[in-house]
């Protein structure tokens, strides 16, 4: 178990790019941290900054309070899953677990000992003298877990792990990292795209946009509290809708509406409203009502997604209703009930939560 | 084929047949001209079935002296060639994927310029410098030796590109992941490296024996000491004879062996020669 | 993100290098400047002094009706080779791709040749050729027709086009394969089905779809051709009868060992590698779009 502390870590490249603004993470013991964030945001620069496959440029990494800026990949005392797995073709999945071992002068019996119980745990025993060439594509992932759980690392690093299986493995091996996380109980970082591997899977989450954290917290603290329209946006599937809108005095003007806020915050001028499909509901027991031109609708069996614009502004919405509603008429408008403590208000300009 | 026409595939089968006899045509001669007497071959009416002089033919050039032309046998000649053959195999394979992987996994100054250099080489064969690079090796004292014959063969840009081809196809995760495994760039090279290039090796492999065993033009600038003859080269040694008669049944035994070496390894590496072929080209 | 994530070390990748650097220097790139150093130089008929000339060797070369002779014989064994070999390697594929069965027989059968060395490649057909002795001679007798190319200068220019086709055969057959069975076969069976025969679909759909593999190897021969048949010959005729065989790279080492005029058989050395780089670069250019395997 270590700790692991990113102190202002920045990354600028040869060609002047700066692909890392700053980033700040303490992550403790045992933690579970996951780097979610469009391609190109910097979420997997950070995580090989973290590895020691890219140079950092600026600030101070920590692992173990212990600095390893400095420090080649192997000395970090780190183990990493790639999205291609990069198992080496040419041995075997006990090769490609002792490998590292060997490297690190670890003696032939320990090796022994120590692949075949990772690989009990992994449940790898019967294909241990298999090449990676003949496994399938859940396999391989399993032995790339097993070359990283192997060495009994202080940092696992993920990246992207799963993306290169198909959706139903994908969610079955998501389950087995979180299970196998927990039981070895060291702390990880987790890269990916996929914003539900990154709810299901955090105990934080960090949300990664244009090489800046824009958001660090709990699952759950940035679906309810997203900081900025781009958490907001990034998080929650189908995304949240946002309508542009002006508050003034406690009134917030949305179409050709006015709501008048139970706790407005302190703030006039030009907002971006957040509202997501799931916080719109058909039955009236909500302060607040908007009406909905239907254009089109999507049933997903247990839930309809309805796509429409509201009166007086151009701004389309996507509304999630239950499934008693899916006989809806194409055309029709429809009243839809909200909360406004539901509301995520945003200032215009500075793009930063005002509520 | 799209239609079932019979009296086609046949006419295809005998095209081919009939090239293969051609093709095979001057071989099958000159197996048949190894095994028959002096005289017979002199006579002008050479049979088609191999005569009975095989043993006597092949077992004199072999142990005896080859010709007066050349004075030793052919046995050290096929042993010169395929010292040569060898150690220009080799040498290329191994500065080759050296001077490769440098390229491909190391950031260092200068990187473009020396891939540019070895390009250059390329540009420059052996037969269009020939007089200035004799020069070169007769300073450095290299003639009449191993070394003359090989080393100077041994640049290679040909196989330096399918190394560098080869190892950019190689995932750079993998590179990552032998780092995080704590394998330094020489252990990378042997632990990893080495054995995927694997079937690359052989295939370059033998392309480069062919190279190497049939070098001409080399071999006869740099020797005059028949101890160091290889046998491509000796054969014209055997025919230029003056105005003597050409001893036919000496020349066409080996000839014969001359080729034997090098057609064995095409065919029976077919596989790896062909991929050789066509990656050296790439 | 970085191309490929590389080793920082300074000293490895030089020491790596180091060999086919050396090599390259000494073996290639000296004697390379060398020969433009030699090519503005005449010395005397000992080598005890020399004079720089600027370009009078150059100039004495481009007013050379020998060297313009040698220029056309080039031409015309470049031309003889490149085409006979590559228009019966691929009369050979052609019917080798027809055939489903015996295809890798007849593989092993025609690759072979690639393998004899271009001056054995020579003495093969010469004994076959042999103005006394030769079997084919024998044969050409029969039919009037009299074969002695050390005296024919036509004869023995057709006698090492022979020898140098022959060699080059199967390595246009390998490729023309290739290229013939990298066409798909529904391209084919559409043809069919519009009601082409084998001969409209040839001419129509397998000739235009091969062309990518017919220009990279037309430059591949001719490349050959120039300068990797110093062996045949060297070893066939000599450059004779007269100069009627006299390629340009012959007549470098026939200038400069034999004749040991040095200064020429540089600045021809120096025109040689003027004329391979553009045929390299040709041919790299070319690479860049050439057909799949």
């Amino acid at each position: 178990m270590a700790t692991l502390n990113l102190k202002n870590l920045k990354k600028t490249y040869a060609n002047g790019h700066q692909a890392i603004h700053g980033v700040d993470l303490d992550v403790r013991e045992g933690e579970l941290i996951v780097m979610v964030g469009p391609s190109g945001c910097g979420k997997s620069t950070l995580l090989r900054m973290i590895a020691g496959l890219e140079a950092i440029t600026e600030g101070t990494l920590e692992i173990d309070q212990r600095r390893v800026n400095d420090l080649e990949p192997a000395e970090r005392d780190i183990a990493m899953v790639f999205q291609n797995y990069a198992l080496y073709p040419h041995m075997n999945v006990y090769n490609n677990m002792a490998y590292g071992l060997k490297n690190r002068g670890v003696d032939k019996a320990e090796i022994d000992r120590l692949v075949r119980q990772t690989a009990a745990i992994l449940e790898l025993d019967a294909l241990l003298e298999r090449k990676p060439g003949q496994l399938s594509g859940g396999q391989r992932q399993r032995v790339a877990m097993g070359r990283a759980i192997v060495r009994n690392p202080k940092v696992f690093l993920f990246d992207e792990p799963l993306s290169n299986l198909d959706a139903k493995l994908r969610v079955q091996m998501r389950i087995e990292i979180k299970r196998l996380q927990r039981k070895l109980g060291i702390t990880s970082v987790y890269v990916t795209h996929d914003q539900v591997e990154a709810m299901t899977l955090a105990d934080r989450l960090v949300v990664m946009n244009g090489g800046v954290a824009e958001q660090i917290g709990t699952p759950m603290d940035i679906y309810n509290r997203p900081q900025t329209p781009f958490v907001a946006g990034f998080i929650g599937s189908p995304a949240m809708n946002f309508i542009q809108a002006q508050l003034h005095e406690g009134a917030l003007t949305l179409g050709d509406q006015t709501i008048t806020l139970a706790n407005p915050p302190d703030f006039n001028g030009a907002v971006v409203v957040g509202l997501r499909p799931e916080h719109m509901h058909r039955k009236p027991d909500y302060a607040h009502q908007l009406m909905l031109h239907i254009d089109l609708l999507e049933p997903l069996g247990a839930d309809t997604l309805v796509y429409g614009r509201i009166g007086g502004s151009g701004d389309e919405l996507v509304v999630r209703l239950n499934r008693e509603f899916r006989n809806l008429d194409n055309q029709a408008i429809l009243p839809l009930y909200f909360d406004c403590d539901e509301l995520h208000l945003f200032c215009a300009k500075s793009q930063q939560r005002i509520n | 084929m799209v239609e079932n026409r019979r009296w086609l595939t046949l006419f295809s089968h005998l095209v081919i047949w009939l090239g293969i006899a051609l093709v095979a045509l001057p071989l099958w001669i000159a197996f048949v001209a190894s095994t028959h007497s002096s005289d017979m071959i002199m006579s002008g009416t050479l049979p088609f079935w191999p005569g009975e002089y095989m043993w006597e033919n092949y077992s004199r050039i072999l142990f005896g002296d080859a010709a007066d032309a050349v004075g030793v046998s052919v046995s050290t000649l096929l042993l010169n060639s395929l010292i040569m053959a060898l150690g220009i195999a080799i040498g290329k394979i191994v500065i080759s994927m050296m001077a490769a992987y440098a390229i491909v996994f190391f950031e260092f100054r200068f990187r473009l310029f020396s891939f540019w250099m070895i390009f250059m080489t390329l540009m420059l064969p052996v037969e269009v410098r020939i007089i200035p690079t004799f020069e070169v090796v007769a300073s450095l004292g290299l003639l009449d030796s191993y070394t003359g014959l090989t080393l100077p063969l041994i640049a290679s840009a040909t196989a330096t590109f399918l190394f560098r081809q080869f190892f950019l196809t190689i995932p750079k995760e993998m590179l990552e992941a032998a780092r995080v495994d704590g394998a330094g760039p020489i252990r990378f090279l042997f632990d990893i490296l080495l054995p995927l290039s694997r079937t690359n090796i052989a295939a370059l492999f033998v392309i480069m024996f062919i190279y190497g065993w049939n070098q001409y033009l080399w071999p006869l600038l740099v020797t005059n000491d028949e101890n160091y003859y290889t046998v491509v080269m000796s054969i014209q040694r055997m025919l230029a004879v003056g105005d003597d008669e050409v001893a036919w049944n000496v020349v066409m035994p080996a000839t014969v062996l001359a080729m034997l070496p090098p057609v064995l390894v095409v065919v029976l590496m077919q596989r790896l020669f062909v991929k050789g072929l066509v990656e050296t080209e790439k | 993100m970085s191309r490929i994530s590389t080793y920082n070390h300074r000293l490895l990748p030089w020491l790596l290098l180091a060999p086919q650097l050396a090599i390259t220097l000494v073996f290639f790139v000296w004697p390379a400047l060398q020969a433009v150093k030699q090519s503005f130089l005449i010395e005397d008929a000992f080598g005890l002094s020399s004079e720089f000339v600027w370009f009078d060797n150059f100039n004495e070369l481009l007013h050379s009706e020998a060297y313009y002779s040698s220029f056309a014989t080039t031409f015309i064994f470049g031309i003889g080779v490149t085409l006979l070999s590559m228009c019966s390697a691929l009369l050979l594929a052609v019917m080798a791709d027809r055939v489903i069965r015996g295809a890798a027989l007849y593989k092993t059968l025609l690759v072979w040749p690639y393998a004899v060395a271009p001056a054995v490649a020579g003495v093969l057909w010469m004994f076959m050729f042999h103005p006394t002795i030769g079997v084919m001679t024998y044969l050409l007798e029969l039919v009037q027709i009299r074969w002695n190319h050390s005296l024919n200068g036509h004869q023995a220019m057709l006698l090492v086009i022979i020898a140098a086709a022959w060699k080059q055969i199967s390595y246009n057959f390998l490729f023309f394969l290739a290229g013939l069975q990298s066409i798909p076969r529904s391209l084919i069976e559409a043809a069919a089905i519009d009601g082409a025969g084998p001969m409209k679909r040839f001419r129509d759909i397998i000739f235009p779809l091969l062309s990518p593999t017919s220009f990279f190897l037309l430059v591949v021969n001719i490349v050959y051709a120039f300068f990797d048949t110093f062996g045949i010959i060297h070893a066939v005729t000599q450059g004779g009868p007269g100069s009627s065989t006299r390629t340009l790279v012959y007549k470098v080492f026939d200038d400069g060992f034999i004749g040991l005029d040095l200064g020429s058989s540089a600045a021809q050395s120096v025109i040689l590698m003027f004329i391979v780089g553009a045929m390299t670069i040709i041919q790299f250019k070319f690479i860049e779009r050439k057909v799949q395997y």
